[in-house]
């Protein structure tokens, strides 16, 4: 008998299904205000936390949210990380993904960082710390996705 | 009747890689099975009910406990219940088992913690769709990256170096050598750990895809503690908690916030006053190394940002008065649903006194602990206490 | 000595396609109302407990999203892969054992496919059926759920202890019940569901559940915490459970009734019901088929049970809401108490995620309060 007849066989499986996703009602709103480049937060009525992404209840109190603002694309980056080794169907390596306090929120929004050098790997974990300001810039093209900001650019240091 | 929950009985399979498998899920599972069943001096026809875990999308089945029950031999209409919670899963099995007894809905329950990863041909690219859909996923944020958020952040706020961090990869490389169901151990090269893949996360940081199952036996402690022949773990506190969904509720990335709280919940429950003295050994989930450093934090072993100065003195290696991750952790072996569990494991062989790895002797108490989710939205804890009967 | 559980408040909500609402936005709707009802606030829940699956929800551990809005944020959480009355099941453990006072259970079923038609809800929910079978024996030979259900009814039917016309009249009687309850389809005569198309023969369409989406949630408590709501609903007097045989055994097929059975065993045992038929005001069952219903009363010692006692939302033929079905049941009936001012009631609920093979029952016992 050859060896090839005892080893385990091996059969190839493959999942194949198609979902269309509703996104409610917190998520729709922002979307469609990133087409219009506007960044929309929600405040919640019970104890003012105020989300960005915006949610339509609050998970804390467990109260619904109503009130909404709009937000200035400006924020502070809490930290960050440089991706030299990205995935199949991610963006193309290297790429900085940041964790983005927006001026006036109680959460953090997760962007893409640009306008920094990644090719020197000290230089740029350097110029992406913890408590840099940085400023949305709107994609040319937008759809109503969070990719409409483009990213968030490293703004210049304050004199 | 009511009663407190001990683990009987263990059992592993030796951790290998995917492709290096030979045996199917079915019969991996059914091998730790009679493993564990044996080690706990338990028949496999007392078992009321059977707890399977397993990560939806991974696997080649949706609730891979359906395929699974049946290649185990258990007796006709035992109840089976899968759960899933993506990274926590294995880390549920003996802390929902302890409910299930503390109730008295059964007497004998088996955890059942498959090698999840078998199955994608691509793995990590399944692993990536973790990250929430529409809102972060397209930001190039796999599974990698989110764990590298909470090192960045750690690094920046306690003056952490990357030389820490490789102390700590090494050291647990070291642990794993000695334990025979690791998976990566200190023959790995310094050339490939070294190579960096998020910052500032280096490969050698960062766990291997596994292979292995692990079981359990958990019963009633007047039930199963005396059939053992060896001594038992009793289950003294059993915790799980979920932070919000997005990363973005994380807040601060250099902590584990949510573990503070649920370490608060495990120690009243188990009454627990100072943990650092408290316990003899720990197992801390830890697929990105650094992660440790933060857990103990978290948990209440040391001050923040005092971690790394434990495992410089020495106190968190093998011999030292707190020693973590003897088994190496999961950044030497992560299989999946059974590398969630395989703290709890590790933890109550050492209880045992049967440890798998290298012994501490006299160990009474220890901690172990889960995680997973996208940016680790959910954490387990569990105390064990060793009891001899 | 049995310990002292009870529902404390409930809430559904069928899901229809003109909902805007995202998954969790959902939950957290169909939670809070549930809460209200209880009259118990979020920080008292200590333990949150979802059943859905990821295949529905179309994200990767999908619990992610909805634990929170189901009162898990900080919270012990769990999600079980099966019916919610296994969901319903671990959270009775929780407060059985003395972990917590208070729990939430959701039961989650809205596929995300766009729109929530019942032939729409019904190919995606056989499509992950057919993922849940076996990979290399079932699924390539078409396994499903309801080609368990059509083998079943096909081999009585043969046998001769089931006849076509009289699985007719049956479901139009339930359906035309339902339509008056929260049922999802409309009246329908014994006429029109012979003729309805046929699904797996010899099923039509019509015998088959009535697939929907739906989001539902208890609120459970235990002992003093309990009685101090303003509303308590039931007692949960005795519960069993019990997982069916696998593909290969002839079980499943020859006595698909043998789990329910074993459940209700130890369900009747801890509640004390020694004559079922007579103490039982209302029984609500999932009997897949119509070809399954005697089988599953006798099943539950319900023989004698006078017909209009039994499924009187109308059952699973009137709305089947998936993974989330143990949970319409048990709102169902929580009604039947209510009209019948109180009295003895049982839940039959059983997972569909691979028909009759290896489905997980439980069976409920509830007092009115
Ligand atoms: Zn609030």
């Amino acid at each position: 008998m050859s060896e090839t007849s005892t080893a385990a066989l091996i059969h190839d499986v493959r999942w194949e299904i198609d979902y269309r996703v509703r996104l409610g009602r917190a998520w729709s709103r922002f979307m469609r205000g990133l087409r219009d480049r506007k960044l929309l937060a929600s405040t919640c009525d019970h104890c003012d936390r105020t989300y960005l992404p915006p949610q339509s209840y609050c998970e804390a109190c467990y109260e619904p949210i109503t009130r909404w603002q709009e937000c200035e694309p400006v924020g502070t980056l809490r930290t960050a990380t440089i991706v030299y080794q990205g995935f199949d169907g991610g963006p193309q390596a290297p790429y900085a993904v940041g964790a983005i306090e927006i001026d006036g929120t109680h959460s953090l929004l997760m962007h893409f960082v640009g306008g920094v050098d990644l090719s020197d790997v000290d230089a740029a974990r350097k110029a992406l710390r913890g408590g840099v300001r940085v400023r949305a810039v709107w994609a040319d093209e937008r759809t109503a996705a969070i990719t409409d900001i483009a990213h968030f650019a490293v703004a210049p240091a304050q004199p | 009747m009511r009663d407190h929950a001990v683990i009987a009985g263990v059992g592993f399979t030796e951790a290998t890689s995917p492709r290096r498998q030979e045996l199917s899920k079915n019969e991996l599972c059914r091998l730790a099975v009679d493993r564990a069943l044996e080690h706990a001096g338990c028949d496999r026809r007392d078992i009321d009910v059977v707890i399977i875990g397993d990560i939806a999308g991974f696997e080649a089945s949706s609730v891979a406990a359906r395929t699974i029950a049946p290649a185990l031999g258990l007796p006709p209409y035992t109840t089976v219940l899968p759960i899933c919670t993506g990274g926590t899963t294995g880390g549920h099995l003996p802390n929902q088992a302890a409910a299930l007894i503390r109730a008295g809905f059964a007497q004998r329950v088996l955890c059942v913690a498959p090698n999840t990863f078998d199955g994608p041909v691509d793995l990590q690219a399944v692993i990536n769709t973790n990250s929430p859909m529409v809102m972060e996923q397209p930001l190039g944020m796999g599974a990698v990256h989110m764990g590298a958020f909470f090192p960045a952040a750690y690094q920046e706020r306690y003056g952490v170096t990357d030389a820490d961090f490789e102390l700590l990869a090494t050291k647990n490389r070291e642990n794993a050598d000695h334990n025979p169901f690791a998976h990566v151990t200190s023959a790995l090269s310094a050339e490939h750990a070294a190579r960096m893949v998020s910052t500032p996360l280096r490969l050698g940081m960062v766990c291997p895809v596994s292979s292995g199952a692990i079981a359990l036996v958990v019963g009633a402690e007047s039930v199963v503690g005396g059939q053992a022949g060896h001594p038992v773990a009793r289950i003294t506190a059993a915790q799980s908690i979920s932070d919000g969904y997005l990363g973005g509720k994380r807040r601060d990335f250099s902590t584990f916030e949510v573990v503070e709280v649920m370490a608060r919940r495990a120690y009243r429950e188990a009454q627990v006053v100072d943990p650092r003295s408290e316990f003899d050994v720990v197992e801390l989930f830890n697929p990105y190394a650094p992660m440790e450093f933060m857990l103990m934090e978290a948990f209440g072993l040391c001050p923040y940002g005092g971690a790394p100065e434990l495992l410089r003195k020495g106190v968190t290696r093998y011999g030292g008065d707190l020693p973590v991750n003897l088994s190496g952790g999961i950044q030497c072996t992560n299989p999946g649903v059974a590398g969630q569990i395989s703290p709890v494991a590790h933890i109550a062989t050492q209880l045992m006194g049967q440890a798998t790895a290298r012994q501490v002797e006299g160990a009474r108490r220890g901690l172990a602990h889960s995680t997973g989710g996208t940016f680790f939205q959910f954490h387990t804890a569990t105390v064990l206490e060793r009891v001899d009967l | 000595m049995t310990p002292d559980l009870y529902v404390v408040g409930s809430a559904w909500r069928t899901v229809g396609d003109d909902t805007d609402l995202q998954l969790d936005e959902l939950v957290f709707e169909c939670c809070s109302a549930a809460l209200r009802d209880a009259g118990v606030r979020r920080h008292q829940i200590g333990l949150a407990i979802t059943s859905s699956l990821d295949l529905y929800d179309a994200r990767s551990i999908s619990n992610a999203l909805t634990a929170p809005a189901a009162a898990g944020y900080l919270n012990d959480e769990l999600r079980v892969e099966g019916d919610a009355s296994a969901a319903l099941l671990v959270a009775l453990a929780g407060l059985a054992g003395g972990a917590v006072d208070f729990a939430i259970v959701a039961g989650i079923h809205v596929p995300e496919i766009g729109g929530l038609a019942e032939r729409a809800v019904r190919r995606l929910d056989q499509h992950v059926s057919s993922y849940t079978f076996d990979a290399h024996l079932d699924r390539p030979v078409g396994m499903t759920s309801s080609v368990t259900l059509g083998l079943h009814a096909a081999e009585r039917i043969d046998a001769g202890q089931a006849r076509f016309e009289e699985l007719a009249a049956a479901t139009a009687a339930e359906i035309t019940r339902g339509a008056a309850r929260r049922g999802t389809r409309p009246a329908v005569t014994a006429a029109e569901v012979a003729a309805a198309p046929m699904a797996v023969a010899p099923l039509t369409e019509l015998m088959l559940p009535a697939a929907s989406a739906g989001v539902g949630a208890v609120v459970l408590a235990a002992g003093v915490s309990a009685r101090r709501c303003p509303r308590p609903r039931a007692r949960i007097a005795g519960w069993g459970s019990a997982t069916a045989p696998a593909t290969a055994n002839p079980g499943w097929l020859a006595d698909p009734g043998a789990a329910t059975a074993v459940a209700r065993t130890r369900a009747y045992a801890m509640a004390g019901l020694d004559h079922p038929a007579e103490q039982v005001g209302s029984v609500e069952l999932t009997d897949l088929s119509p070809a399954l219903s005697a089988e599953i009363r006798s099943a539950l010692d319900l023989d004698g049970l006078d017909a209009p006692r039994i499924n009187r939302s109308g059952g699973v033929r009137a709305n089947y809401p998936g993974i989330a079905n143990g949970l319409l049941r048990v709102v169902e009936t929580l009604d039947n108490l209510a009209d019948d001012h109180g009295g003895v009631a049982v839940v039959h609920a059983a997972d569909d995620l691979c028909g009759l093979v290896s489905s997980t029952v439980n069976v409920l016992v509830l007092e009115g309060v």
